[in-house]
């Protein structure tokens, strides 16, 4: 079920925030128990055979976590943590990368094994990396013990279940076994609601749009079509821009519908196109997917404290097995890879260049500008479905494939159409008659995306003003009638342009 | 917090009932309004058309069916039509396997047929992704294809998707109108305005079909088969005249699989075909044309009315002057 379908917004959330509450009132481990069994509902609605997988996943997690507790510190406890984190990256490795580690060693010894073609089940690499963080606290005796209910509710919530944000223990089952979330509030539902039409409205408002530009440039390009410069640099940003407002949409979902539920979810972006060096993209994006690969991968591998030499390795390990988190393909180790590079020449910078000086307005937009598009080159290879088709979008975008111009049908231009094509100018429109909409609503999405990204705040932004606002004893106007009314009006928007329901990019890793 | 809440929610519902009342008063695919007069934006002509034929079949008793190139036609440019009173059935994109459901279904209904014209178009393939992207336009009448009624007019009224595409083809298109007529047929108010020579020229298209074109090729001659079964149980003509492409796409009859898939078409018992002139100079001057894929009715009324004509008034086993002789059909008058 998604987010942005009327089965999940009319049906399901409602009759999961009624019995929630009203269970709420009788008994809290009731309404727990019921947020649970919803969520799983949630995610059988999909495919009911992965539910079993889900629970299996989340029962033999909690059992280990519980052991390896028991035995912190010790060798069987440390042997304990091994052989369920490895459980569960066999079972990662299974349903993910079976079918391209066999069509990698395929390709290499050029062998004919079978591939397996197992559906991957929605949210498989979320689940697993919120269990794993899980175990290795329980090693460090910082996860306490939970009960049941409240771990396979972590596990399951369906806010975050299939596209994060990924949840640590500690932020979340505190508050499963707090008495705050089970009473409805008023505020909670104003903030939540209001979320949630931000980020409603940015996923189908505006991320489908810019949709219907990429798509077009990508599929052209993967079937062999030379991408031209205008078409090759309109479908990199539109999916640029796409990205960035599908996932951070979703985020914004979650972490809304969480709230109705009076749940606190972590912010998972925190508008990362402002981000002025790599270093602080990251910091700004996919957060939640930053902070676990920080805490439970690069500082484990020593992190910054065994040589300057070994810091680079660890970093690059770290970005390229990030990468590969999100798709079994060599182009999501590419992607990471080129990130990695960006990273260590960040750092590099950083380590010689004067830090007297704060950076002036000109050099902030450079870097801005630089930054933006390194991020943009990176989602090139991160979109393709192969490097053939990242090759052919990026000798377009280096205007290596030849330059269009618009079509005229007019005397001059229609002399010209003929004439000189031999300069590497083809007359065939800027987008080489894709079927993508006008040009004119090009322009205005990418002026409307820009001013969102660069000139607006962002939806954490609004939300916490939301909650000072609300918890001084004077709202002004503006929030009092205003923004209600911009939310109602976003909320009614999207509502009306959710006939052609489509799914999160994010699903997919 | 409550009137936060209230206002949020109240704007929330108001939005949707004004796009609601707007949709149903634009109508800007004519689902609930009759498919006549000036039109700015084109239409869903298989929902109105069937919605009028369900209760005014017994008026007609002869169509017109076939793609946007077929709409343009009526009962006058069929020349000696022998009595028959026709209706245009066309509609955009419209193939053979649709035009056989459309017609079962009128046959269900209970409407007379006696003769059935329809437009072949050899370089026009819908495949399900084409269909799905132009869903708005290309959706059957629900009374045809089962579709539950409340899907289907939600899709029309509880989605602002309608009137936003209305919008943004009057913003690009201001000045493509069209005329639609009772009997169905329509007039295009469009036209190429260029004078230079290229202005067909810009209209090259290619010359072989793909893999995937071929296979949605030769899917139609089912279609075909089907409604010559049809044409055979029920007593009713089918003529089948194969639209001309203008003279920078007409290479494509020379593709061996378009060859193939006509010389099988010939071959289907029941069916006339009509094949038109491919050197007419006709089909090279721009000023027969609406644009590349559309030619103005001159062009259907010299090089293939005269071989209709003959043949919605005479047995099909007669050779036609001027065309192609096609048939092995023995099709009767009844």
């Amino acid at each position: 079920m998604l987010f942005n379908s009327y089965e999940f917004i009319f049906w399901f959330l409602p009759v999961a925030l009624m019995v929630f509450f009203l269970l709420g009132r009788v008994n809290v481990k009731l309404a727990a128990a019921w947020l649970a069994v919803a969520s799983l509902a949630f995610y059988g609605y999909w495919s009911p055979k992965y539910v079993l997988l889900l629970l299996a996943s989340a029962s033999f997690n909690y059992f280990c976590g519980r052991a390896i507790a028991k035995h912190a510190g010790t060798d069987s406890g440390r042997a304990l943590l091994a052989g369920s984190i490895g459980a569960d990256l066999v079972l990662l490795c299974l349903y993910k990368y079976a079918d391209f580690f066999l069509s990698s060693v395929n390709g290499i010894a050029d062998t004919h094994l079978q591939l397996l073609r197992i559906a991957l089940p929605i949210g498989i690499s979320f689940f697993t990396f919120t269990q794993i963080a899980f175990l290795v606290d329980c090693y460090k005796r910082i996860a306490r013990e939970y009960s049941f209910i409240h771990y396979l509710l972590f596990v399951s919530y369906f806010p975050h279940l299939i596209a994060g944000p990924i949840l640590h223990h500690t932020e979340i089952m505190p508050q499963f076994a707090s008495a705050a979330p089970y009473r409805p509030s008023a505020r909670s539902f104003a903030i939540g609601l209001t979320v949630l039409a931000i980020g409603l409205a940015k996923k189908v408002l505006i991320a489908d749009n810019f949709a219907d530009y990429a798509t077009p440039v990508f599929t052209a390009a993967h079937g062999g079509v030379p991408i031209r410069l205008v078409a090759a640099w309109v479908g990199a940003i539109a999916y640029t821009f796409q990205l960035y407002f599908d996932f951070s949409g979703y985020s914004d979902m979650a972490i809304g519908l969480s709230k109705l539920f009076g749940v606190n979810l972590p912010i998972n972006f925190f508008s990362p196109y402002k981000s002025t060096n790599i270093i602080e993209f990251w910091r700004r994006w996919h957060m939640t997917l930053s902070r676990f690969l920080r805490d439970y991968l690069y500082f484990p591998l020593g992190g910054n404290r065994k040589g300057e030499l070994r810091r680079c390795a660890n970093l690059m390990i770290t970005m390229l097995l990030g990468g590969l988190w999100h798709g079994a393909n060599w182009t999501f180790v590419a992607w990471g890879g080129l990130h990695g590079i960006y990273l260590l020449i960040n750092h590099g910078w950083e380590s010689v260049r004067p830090h007297s000086k704060s950076p002036t307005l000109p050099g902030k937009c450079f870097a801005g500008a630089m930054t933006f598009l390194a991020v943009v080159v990176g989602w090139v290879f991160f979109r393709a479905e192969d490097f053939g088709t990242a090759t052919n979008i990026l000798r377009g975008m280096t205007g290596f494939n030849g330059i269009t111009a618009q079509n005229q049908s007019g005397g001059f231009w229609a002399v010209l159409t003929h004439l000189i094509p031999q300069l590497g100018i083809i007359f065939e429109g800027t987008l080489e008659n894709m079927e993508t909409p006008g040009r004119f609503e090009m322009e205005v999405l990418l002026v409307t995306g820009a001013l969102l990204v660069w000139a607006m705040p962002n939806t954490q932004q609004i939300a916490e003003r939301l909650e000072a606002v609300f918890g001084s004893s004077h709202v002004p106007l503006f929030y009092r009638r205003a923004v209600p009314a911009l939310a109602g009006l976003f909320l009614a928007l999207a509502l009306l342009q959710m006939q052609k329901v489509s799914a999160f990019l994010y699903f997919q890793f | 917090m409550r009137t936060y809440l209230s206002i949020l929610l109240t704007a929330a519902a108001m939005t949707v009932l004004c796009s609601i009342a707007a949709s149903l008063i634009v109508d800007p695919y004519r689902i609930v309004h009759r498919l006549i007069g000036e039109l700015s934006f084109k239409p869903n002509s298989r929902v109105a058309k069937v919605a009028f034929l369900s209760h005014s079949c017994s008026q007609y008793d002869s169509y017109i069916a076939g793609d946007s190139r077929s709409q343009i036609l009526s009962e006058s440019n069929l020349g000696d039509v022998q009595a028959r009173r026709f209706y245009n059935l066309a509609t955009t994109a419209d193939d053979i396997v649709s035009i056989v459901h459309r017609l079962n279904h009128l046959i269900g209904r209970g409407c007379p047929i006696s003769a059935v014209v329809v437009g072949e178009s050899i370089d026009l393939f819908m495949d399900e992704s084409a269909r799905s992207a132009g869903s708005l336009l290309l959706s059957e009448n629900p009374a045809v294809s089962g579709e539950n009624r409340i899907s289907f007019y939600s899709k029309y009224f509880l989605s602002a998707q309608a009137l936003v595409e209305y919008f943004r083809f009057l913003y690009e298109h201001p000045s493509r109108h069209e005329i639609y007529y009772p009997d169905g047929h329509a007039d295009y108010l469009w036209e190429m305005k260029d004078d230079t020579p290229f202005a067909l020229a810009a209209c090259r298209g290619s010359k072989t079909l793909g893999a995937a074109e071929r296979k949605l090729l030769f899917a139609k001659l089912g279609g075909y088969r089907e409604i010559a079964g049809m044409s055979d149980r029920y007593h009713f003509k089918t003529i089948v005249w194969i639209v001309p492409l203008n003279e920078w796409q007409s290479e494509l009859f020379d593709d061996p699989d378009v060859k193939d898939y006509l010389q099988q078409l010939r071959a289907i018992p029941n069916l006339a075909i009509v094949e038109a002139e491919r050197n007419s100079r006709l089909l090279s001057d721009f000023h027969n044309w609406h644009d590349c894929r559309h030619f103005r009715r001159t062009v259907f009324d010299q090089l293939v009315a005269p071989a209709v004509s003959g043949f919605l008034g005479h047995s099909t086993e007669r050779a036609m002057p001027g065309v192609t002789e096609n048939t092995s059909s023995g099709i009767d008058d009844h």
